[in-house]
């Protein structure tokens, strides 16, 4: 073997480091490449049924493949978008966050030259997102504490006399502040503008009766399922999984928070074709179905109902019935005042 | 080659990496906090003027001097055993305080959420005893809780090295004088390791009010310290310049609080 050199120190130092450098390079490579495209995701059971119903599928009709970056964060968007040096090219918030992002400008315009507008639901588009599911914050109370009945609306979670027992709460200023005023006697339609004072003179009531100010999924899910609350606010995937796991869980549809969760492509990026495919596919009937089969999540595509069993949609924030129930926020109010509620919310939550 | 150039050849790579990739970016981080359009000082000015942020320092503040008490009382008893109690017992003692000192902070913080959980050790004993099971988790206690018991081996190993400076002959020479055990601790240990005690103390101290992950996860936001609100004002507000401005201030705040206890504690030492 006249090729064959012998290996030194230095030929096995040389190979160490290329061995160290090569899958470097070779991210570096897969991100110039054309076929493929990065999605923000929250990463868990998510990303599991995204990759499922979404990505492989969208691969397989595509050719481009689907590349999962965790976890979701508006603040790295903003960086990447700054730095020019995009780790993702397809993002997915709420749209009050869609909001912001437009304000700080972090979404690129939507390309109706890709992105075919007769494929998309009527009401899809949103600013320069796509509306894809809804998920919603609802009250979630324990029926073996309540055998006589449970409560029915957020006046009722605050009637600590006739609902006893410790109460959980997302910690997010936005939604409790909505649900105060709605305990207080506000219509959902009559919400926004916002009275603040008047929220947090509510809010005031109940303070001491919430025992957990959650903030992650799992936390939510943990509390209700040993007992540590008797009612809390949650979200209706995660309590549905606390019910299909057989905990004595019921979902109060009466004034629960309807949140959508829309995508949208980072400003800029350079694989901005390929994302605006993604866009398209992502919200189609048939696979948006699939996800939000997963996760009991409420597709907001009126065609994919099409492809559920009444027995899920019945779950589902989106069921007509639920809809009309329900409440929504106005983004264009919350989303330019939320440093100022969030530190309003922060100085009544501590003191 | 000179001897003033040899001697910062050794220690150049270091400070290299520590200017390229710790000082560099921080400074571009906290300089940040100076382009607000409405002057370089208008975060400062809004930071002192909304009362939630002297709040979460002084309770930051507060919860760090309260870790650093119950640190310093869990890690002497333990170094000073180390240092001069039976050798089989010093050992098995340094082995725990090291195997704990390379456990993960963040597995520590989450065995707390099941030891101190509603379904855990503490609330099961407390129902057998037919007690009212107490609401641990959390709470700030047990953000306290689980802040201490990572700090723990730190001050151990802090405070070791000093105890074992202690000569023993004091101790033989103090006994053979007729002194008790009280007078042996209070005459010659504690004013011998009381410059390790002001290490460890100020260490703690340091690492405790920059704690983010261990409050975050045990504690409740209605006590929630200053690391939670800067996060809170990069991830969900997008208010880096404010966030920025925090961090300053909780560094100058740091610094401050040192100086004075060394100034202090050198005070002390000098008199004694």
């Amino acid at each position: 073997m006249p090729f064959k050199k012998p290996i030194t120190r230095r030929t096995a130092l040389a190979g160490i480091g290329a061995g160290i450098a090569a899958p470097m390079l070779n991210i570096r490579g897969a991100r110039a490449d054309e076929g493929v495209v990065y999605v923000n995701s929250w990463g868990g059971s998510w990303t599991d049924a995204e990759r499922k119903a979404i990505f492989d599928p969208f691969t397989a009709e595509t050719g481009i493949e689907v590349v999962p970056v965790t976890p979701v964060s508006i603040a790295k968007l903003r960086a990447q978008v700054q730095m020019n040096d995009y780790e993702w090219d397809v993002s997915n918030m709420n749209p009050i966050e869609v909001y912001q992002a437009e304000m700080e400008d972090l979404v690129e315009p939507l390309d109706f030259d890709i992105i075919d507008r007769d494929k998309l639901a009527p009401n899809a588009v949103v600013g320069n997102s796509l509306e894809m599911l809804t998920i919603a914050t609802a009250l979630v109370y324990r029926t073996d504490k309540f055998p006589d009945g449970g409560p029915q609306s957020w006046a009722d979670f605050w009637n600590v006399e006739r609902f006893p027992g410790p109460r959980g709460l997302y910690n997010r200023a936005f939604t409790n502040v909505a649900i105060a005023l709605l305990a207080d006697g506000v219509a959902p339609e009559d919400l926004y503008p916002l009275d603040l004072d008047r929220a947090f003179a509510k809010l005031d009531e109940i303070k001491e009766h919430i025992t957990v100010w959650w903030s992650q999924g799992g936390q939510s899910e943990q509390i209700i399922r040993d007992g540590e609350i008797v009612m809390g606010s949650m979200w209706n995937a995660r309590a549905q999984s606390v019910i299909d796991g057989g905990a004595p869980v019921k979902i109060v549809w009466n004034q629960a928070e309807h949140l959508s969760t829309n995508r949208f492509v980072a400003k800029g990026t350079p694989r901005r074709e390929e994302a605006m495919k993604f866009m398209e596919f992502a919200v189609q009937p048939k696979p948006l179905a699939e996800f939000c089969d997963a996760l009991t999540y409420g597709p907001l595509n009126p065609k994919s109902l099409d492809y559920l069993s009444p027995e899920r949609i019945e779950v589902m924030p989106t069921r007509p019935e639920y809809q009309k129930i329900g409440f929504h926020h106005d983004p264009s109010w919350l989303a330019p005042r939320l440093t100022e509620l969030t530190e309003r919310y922060n100085r009544w939550l501590a003191s | 080659m000179s001897r003033g150039v040899r001697a910062w050849l050794l220690p150049s790579l270091p400070l290299l990496f520590l200017v390229l990739l710790f000082g560099y970016p921080v400074t571009e981080f906290l300089s940040v906090a100076f382009t607000d359009q409405a002057g370089p000082f208008e975060p400062f000015r809004h930071i002192f003027s909304e009362p939630v942020y002297r709040l979460v320092l002084g309770r930051t503040i507060t919860n760090a001097l309260f870790v650093v008490v119950v640190v310093v009382v869990l890690a002497f008893p333990l170094a000073l055993t180390i240092a001069h109690g039976p050798r089989l017992i010093s050992r098995t003692l340094l082995f725990v305080v090291t195997v704990s000192f390379w456990t993960s902070f963040v597995v520590k913080s989450y065995s707390w959420i099941i030891v101190l959980g509603n379904r855990g050790p503490v609330v099961e004993l407390a129902t057998w005893l037919g007690l009212d099971p107490p609401r641990l988790l959390f709470t700030s206690l047990a953000a306290v809780i689980g802040m201490a018991h990572i700090l723990v081996p730190f001050a151990v190993l802090v405070l070791v090295p000093p105890l074992l400076r202690i000569d023993r002959s004091l101790l033989l020479a103090a006994h053979g004088l007729g002194a008790s055990r009280m007078q042996i601790f209070r005459t010659i240990i504690l004013p011998l390791s009381a410059p390790g005690l002001s290490a460890a103390a100020l260490l703690s101290f340091v690492l405790t009010i920059g704690y983010y992950i261990t409050p975050a996860l045990l504690g409740t936001p209605r006590e929630m310290m200053i690391a939670q609100l800067i996060v809170q004002q990069i991830e969900e507000l997008l208010e880096w310049r404010l966030a920025a401005a925090l961090s300053l201030v909780l560094l100058a705040v740091t610094v401050v609080l040192s100086t004075l206890y060394r100034k202090a504690s050198a005070k002390a030492g000098g008199e004694a």
